[in-house]
């Protein structure tokens, strides 16, 4: 049996379109020293770190070996561990099995990603995630793939781009209370439905940004007595080789968030999510995502994600928070943004997330998504 | 069956990027830019001159902070030669770290060969503002 | 660590270019061996680590291309972008963790589908060494230069000794069915090799290599059931500074992690280890790395032919650890000792200790 794994201190960035203030091994070193602050603890205390981003969105090869220059752990352990979009959430998971698996005490995940530096690129950097033969000539893009599901949602269900759009007014409501957050200022359903077609049905405010920042999240099977968010349940899912694989009524279709959380959930002894689960971070790439994993992940029945932004059951004050930190609508440095879920659910679930803190927080859900249709989810909690 | 030649189908990833230097990397360009000068950043805990500069110690990991000059003389402790290219391991006087650049003449080379650093003309704030190194 | 127990290991024969197969079919071609070597199915992998690299797939998350061929749809699975001998190590944490009893290490690298010369130049720092034009042979050529010139340890190296070494290697690779050279030279031979990255001659470089390699893992329980003979005991893994010149080509970083891999197995001395691989870049490097491991004189030293005689990208220390555990299955020694590295000269490296039951 392994070791009980806490989380004991979270650091980010303050992420922008540019940060073209620092290199990446600054950018790293400034996550990792409020994640370092935040636990208490000095880079002495870090046995390993597991570190990653998107290689392609820099241009760096063995981009790890270049950033870790900013980890203060120069001689310890480095592994990089890197999965598209997922890769936050992926260096979470990692850091996790390393010390529940008993190799290290006390691990430091560092996600970090700057997007500015193939600036206008972005797609060309994730158009290379497409098989070359087969998908890249044609289909390739970020946002493609999330169209084609949204749209297959969108008609299935009958839902109506003002029941997205509500998703990123509210993201942008709870973005104005976290001082990391990329995009902070207020958005109004009609200016989503104002802005420019993407690819139907997704719009550009319906979108999440490219951002530059990094994240640092310290885990340990030791925290003593530091206030700690206990992991609870880890699991992950990924099924895609090519588009087609993914889309329901596929014969390979396998709903991995929903296979994900159901793991996790077994794993944590939950029941019950949507009364269970005191707080939600999910990975929404766009506005029509959060309707659907609020369904894979069993917080709304199929075809009611909408009604948990429009009952205001998700917004800040509710009965069950998503996103208070802005999610990944407000915020995306994509090699850190897995990981940023993961660090707001550990400020959340040990009362350190300052104004935006929601009341009364035992059990937060965390997911990452990524290419492949992947699919990452932990649990933490107050206790083991 | 009909044997079948293997197919391959050609691309090329093209990303234009650019980089920041950071804050570290644009003090020592602007006074390689500014003033023909080669900076080592020293850590004040340890003494160990960093050049290039970098955001945390070699040796305790803390944050060096002291700007000295270094150069523009060093010591060649080694290099390599391919076709016309020469690359060389300089130790600056003054550093700690060994600097990699461009050696600009392959006559003579030796362990612990004195060369010296030769600045381009007009500098734009990259590491190409030093042309290399030149045996004395 | 725990013990971990090997089930089996399989690789592809290394070779300058494989047109008949991509990478995933490349993968593949190691599971199914791997999986039938253990006499196991694929429904019993309960997860899979893959390793691969995004710059040499030419692929933004090029485990996706594998995960069918590695058996991972539908699983837990995840992927480390160094060589696997790193990915091993979070292989054996997910085993150790408790979740998962069998875990199933793949690594693959095709070099022949990109450049691999170019891709290592956008792996040093963009602004201080990349505009030189650097690449990972030149470090290497930087590398042995210094030790021409430096009493390292046991004295310098001169260029006899590189050739020597490099002919040791080729001789055993050539012996090695799985290996990419697969003829013998001799020091005069590669002495009059043409000149590559001075002091380094074409024949003292690890050749560019396509090729994949698995290993299938399982935790204690499993293993004593299966009767696995080969345990992984030990495993430690240092990271040193980024810039050529901060290293000071010393050895360093391989004796730390090799000195924690040694306490994890619970080894005396590494004078007891009767089998070693190293991932040796450069013949410079295989004299090196021996030196810095502190082995006795009669060790059994890259049997294979090291990277020497194959280089498949980042499989390249997942086979180190499938040739010595292939030995020590077969009897042939005890304790063995098993390296890789990511990183230019060095930087990452990464030291397996395994032990006959």
């Amino acid at each position: 049996m392994g070791e009980r794994v806490a989380i004991i201190g979270a650091g980010q960035t303050d992420h922008k379109s540019r940060r073209l203030d620092v290199n990446a091994p600054e950018l790293v070193q400034e996550a990792v020293d409020r994640a370092l602050l935040d636990a208490g603890v000095g880079p002495d205390a870090i046995d390993a770190v597991v570190i990653g981003n998107m290689e392609h969105f820099e241009g760096i090869h063995l981009s790890d070996l270049y950033a870790s220059e900013g980890t203060r752990c120069t001689g310890k352990s480095h592994i990089k561990v890197a999965t598209g979009g997922t890769t936050g959430s992926s260096l979470a998971q990692a850091a996790y099995y390393f010390v529940a698996g008993g190799l290290y005490q006390t691990v430091m995940a560092v996600g970090w990603e700057r997007l500015s530096d193939s600036e206008g690129e972005t797609t060309t950097g994730i158009v290379t995630a497409f098989d070359p033969i087969y998908e890249r000539p044609t289909l390739a893009g970020a946002v493609s793939g999330l169209a084609v599901m949204a749209n297959q949602y969108q008609v299935r269900h009958h839902i109506r781009p003002e029941d997205a759009a509500l998703v990123v007014v509210q993201a942008r409501q709870n973005a104005a209370r976290n001082p990391h957050a990329h995009l902070r200022k207020a958005v109004t359903v009609q200016e989503v439905l104002a802005s420019p077609m993407l690819s139907t049905p997704i719009r550009y405010l319906d979108m999440c940004p490219t951002s530059d920042g990094a994240c640092a999240v310290v885990f340990t099977s030791q925290p003593g007595d530091r206030p700690a968010a206990w992991c609870r349940g880890v699991a992950s899912r990924h099924n895609h080789t090519y588009l087609g694989d993914c889309m329901e009524g596929a014969k390979s279709y396998l709903n991995t968030l929903a296979l994900a959380a159901e793991e996790a959930y077994r794993l944590a002894g939950i029941v019950d999510p949507r009364r269970e689960i005191d707080v939600v971070e999910m990975y929404e790439p766009c506005t029509w995502a959060a309707l659907m994993w609020a369904e894979f992940v069993r917080l709304a029945p199929p075809g009611e994600g909408a009604s948990l932004w429009q009952s205001g059951a998700a917004a800040f004050g509710g009965e069950l928070p998503i996103n208070p930190s802005g999610g990944v609508l407000c915020t995306n440095p994509i090699g850190a943004t897995g990981l940023i879920r993961v660090a707001e659910a550990s400020l959340q679930v040990r009362r350190r997330a300052g104004d935006r803190q929601v009341d009364d927080v035992h059990t937060a859900l965390t997911t990452g998504f990524g290419g492949s249709n992947w699919n990452e989810v932990m649990i933490l909690g107050d206790r083991p | 069956m009909k044997t079948v030649e293997p197919v391959s189908v050609e691309g090329r990833i093209r990303i234009p990027y650019r980089w920041p230097a950071g804050r570290l990397g644009t003090h020592f360009l602007a006074a390689l830019r500014d003033e023909g000068r080669i900076l080592g950043l020293r850590c004040a805990a340890c003494d160990v001159v960093h050049v290039p500069p970098r955001p945390s110690c070699i040796e305790c990991g803390k944050t060096p902070s002291d700007w000295v000059p270094v150069g523009p003389g060093g010591t060649l402790r080694a290099w390599t030669l391919r076709g016309d290219a020469a690359y060389g391991l300089v130790h600056l006087d003054g550093a700690t770290t060994w600097m990699t650049h461009r050696l600009l003449s392959i006559d003579p080379l030796a362990h612990g060969q004195r060369v010296v650093a030769v600045f381009a003309e007009a500098r734009i704030g990259a590491i190409t503002d030093l042309v290399g190194f030149r045996p004395l | 660590m725990r013990p971990v127990a090997i089930l089996a290991a399989a690789q592809t024969r290394h070779v300058a270019r494989r047109d008949d197969a991509n990478y995933a079919e490349l993968a593949f071609e190691v599971v199914r061996p791997c999986l039938d070597r253990a006499r196991i199915d694929h429904t019993r992998i309960d997860t899979v680590v893959t390793a691969s690299s995004d710059f040499w797939d030419g692929r933004t998350i090029s485990d996706m291309a594998v995960q069918d061929a590695v058996g991972a749809a539908g699983k837990s699975a995840s992927k480390v972008s160094m060589d696997g001998v790193f990915a091993l190590s979070y292989a054996a944490a997910r085993v150790n963790s408790g979740a998962y009893r069998t875990c199933l290490v793949v690594a693959h690298g095709k070099a022949s589908e990109g450049n691999p010369r170019a891709i290592s130049t956008a792996a040093f720092d963009p602004i201080f060494e990349r505009p030189l034009g650097l690449d990972d042979h030149a470090a290497l050529g930087l590398q042995a230069s210094f030790l021409l010139g430096t009493d390292v340890r046991n004295g310098r190296l001169s260029e006899a000794d590189l050739a020597q070494a490099a002919a040791e290697a080729w001789t055993c690779s050539s012996r090695n069915p799985n290996a990419h050279r697969r003829e013998a030279r001799t020091p005069e031979q590669v002495l009059a090799s043409p000149m590559a990255d001075s002091p380094l001659r074409e024949d003292m470089i690890a050749p560019d290599s396509d090729g994949a390699c698995a290993i299938l893992l399982a935790d204690e329980e499993t293993g004593r059931r299966e009767g696995a003979t080969v345990w992984l005991e030990g495993f430690g893994a240092a990271t040193w500074p980024h810039p050529l010149g901060t290293r000071g080509f010393r050895y360093g970083a391989i004796r730390t992690a090799a000195a924690e891999a040694v306490r994890q197995a619970r080894l005396e001395k590494t004078g007891a280890i009767d089998v070693v691989e190293v991932h040796d870049a450069s013949s410079a490097q295989s004299i090196l790395w021996r030196r810095a491991l502190d082995l006795r004189a009669d060790v059994d030293f890259n049997p294979s032919g090291g990277a020497m005689g194959a280089q498949p990208g980042f499989a390249t220390g997942l086979v180190r650890v499938a040739e010595v555990y292939e030995r020590l299955a077969r009897g042939e020694g005890k304790v063995g000792l098993a390296h890789g590295q990511t990183g230019f000269v060095g930087q990452s490296h990464g030291v397996w200790i395994l032990r006959r039951a």
